[in-house]
């Protein structure tokens, strides 16, 4: 009986956060930006899927203590991808927020606008070094 | 004479210098059968733009009155937008050099701004944490600073904005006129500008 009502819960919750979750993720509108960029419209399907089967397998890694063998290359690799993946939702994120639109409008710099863009390339990579070369190990 | 049939095709908006005179072409695409008649409507004068920068909109009825006027005997028929939305610009107002400056500074506030939000991500999420246990995970190893992981992941951070924003290199001039989210943020955010100009200008005219 417990366990038919831990059961229950847990659905339940993940019912609502996993909903909650695909809300945002179409809110962002990363997938048609990149099925736009590739052109493989036919695909969207495919890349819902993989966006439920991520969310379901790297909760599961994420509660148990399953831990791989992998090399140091596979590391790198998966940095790379999980750091493209942020890259990403943060521009989308900031998009929504309109800074550059509005700034480059006030400020007249209309044709300029694109290299601006540059600014939050580096500026977010400067800031990811920063964190983990000089703030993790406490400046 | 029978009375000839002039078609204008009213644009939604115009950008003309300031102390000019406003000619119809200037607002609309004209078109008539006689050449002659064309270029007469084409030049009449429909106003006056102010001595500064300024906004102001001229409605296709009054196009239609000063053609009307100085050219009658036409039949006037109208297509397009309701509203011409001028911007009144002073000519050759742009410095090379203050732009560069201008551009500089919103490059630097962008670059640090950027930076300090993704910290600001990193310590809410308490992405260290994070890492490490993927680290764990993926290599089996336990180790608070994986290098490996998080630098590829910082540059993998960089490819991601640049994959959002920028296009694909492509040799196709159709794939070149696509525009970015960057650039359809930017004429949402021009054409909500001139709806919401338009509209006001509308309601002062009337109040």
């Amino acid at each position: 009986m417990k366990y038919i009502l831990a059961v229950l819960v847990g659905l339940c919750s993940g019912f609502v956060v996993g909903g909650a979750y695909a809300a945002f993720i179409s809110l962002l509108r990363i997938v048609p930006r990149l099925v736009q960029l590739t052109k493989t419209h036919r695909a969207v399907k495919l890349y819902q899927n993989a966006y439920a089967l991520g969310v379901i397998i790297f909760s599961i890694i994420n509660f148990t203590d399953i831990s791989f063998n992998f090399s140091n290359i596979l590391v790198i690799i998966f940095g790379l991808i999980m750091g493209t993946f942020t890259g990403m939702f943060s521009s989308a994120l900031a998009e929504v927020l309109n800074v550059i639109p509005v700034m480059s409008k006030k400020l007249k710099i209309k044709d300029e606008a694109s290299y601006l863009v540059y600014a939050l390339v580096f500026g977010k990579v400067a800031g990811s070094l920063y964190f983990w070369l000089i703030f993790v190990n406490g400046g | 004479m029978a009375s000839k049939k002039v078609f204008l095709l009213i644009k939604g908006k115009a950008a003309l210098d300031i102390n000019t005179s406003i000619k119809a072409k200037d607002l609309a695409d004209v078109y008539c059968k006689d050449t002659a008649t064309r270029r007469k409507v084409e030049n009449v004068i429909v106003a006056k733009t102010p001595a500064e920068e300024d906004w102001m909109n001229i409605s296709s009825i009054e196009i239609i009155e000063k053609i009307d006027k100085e050219l009658p005997n036409l039949e006037i028929e109208v297509i397009g937008a309701e509203d011409v939305l001028i911007e009144v610009k002073s000519p050759e107002e742009s410095n090379k050099v203050l732009k560069l400056l201008k551009t500089i500074i919103i490059f630097i506030i962008l670059f640090i701004g950027s930076g300090l939000t993704i910290i600001n991500f990193y310590t809410d999420t308490d992405m260290e944490k994070t890492m490490e246990v993927i680290y764990e995970t993926l290599t089996g190893i336990k180790n608070p600073n994986p290098y490996a992981l998080t630098i590829s992941y910082s540059i993998g951070l960089g490819i991601g904005v640049i994959i959002f924003f920028n296009r694909i290199i492509s040799k196709s001039l159709r794939r070149k006129k696509e525009p970015g989210p960057m650039e359809i943020e930017l004429f949402a955010y021009d054409k909500d500008m001139e709806d919401y100009i338009l509209n006001d200008l509308n309601k002062s005219e009337e109040g």
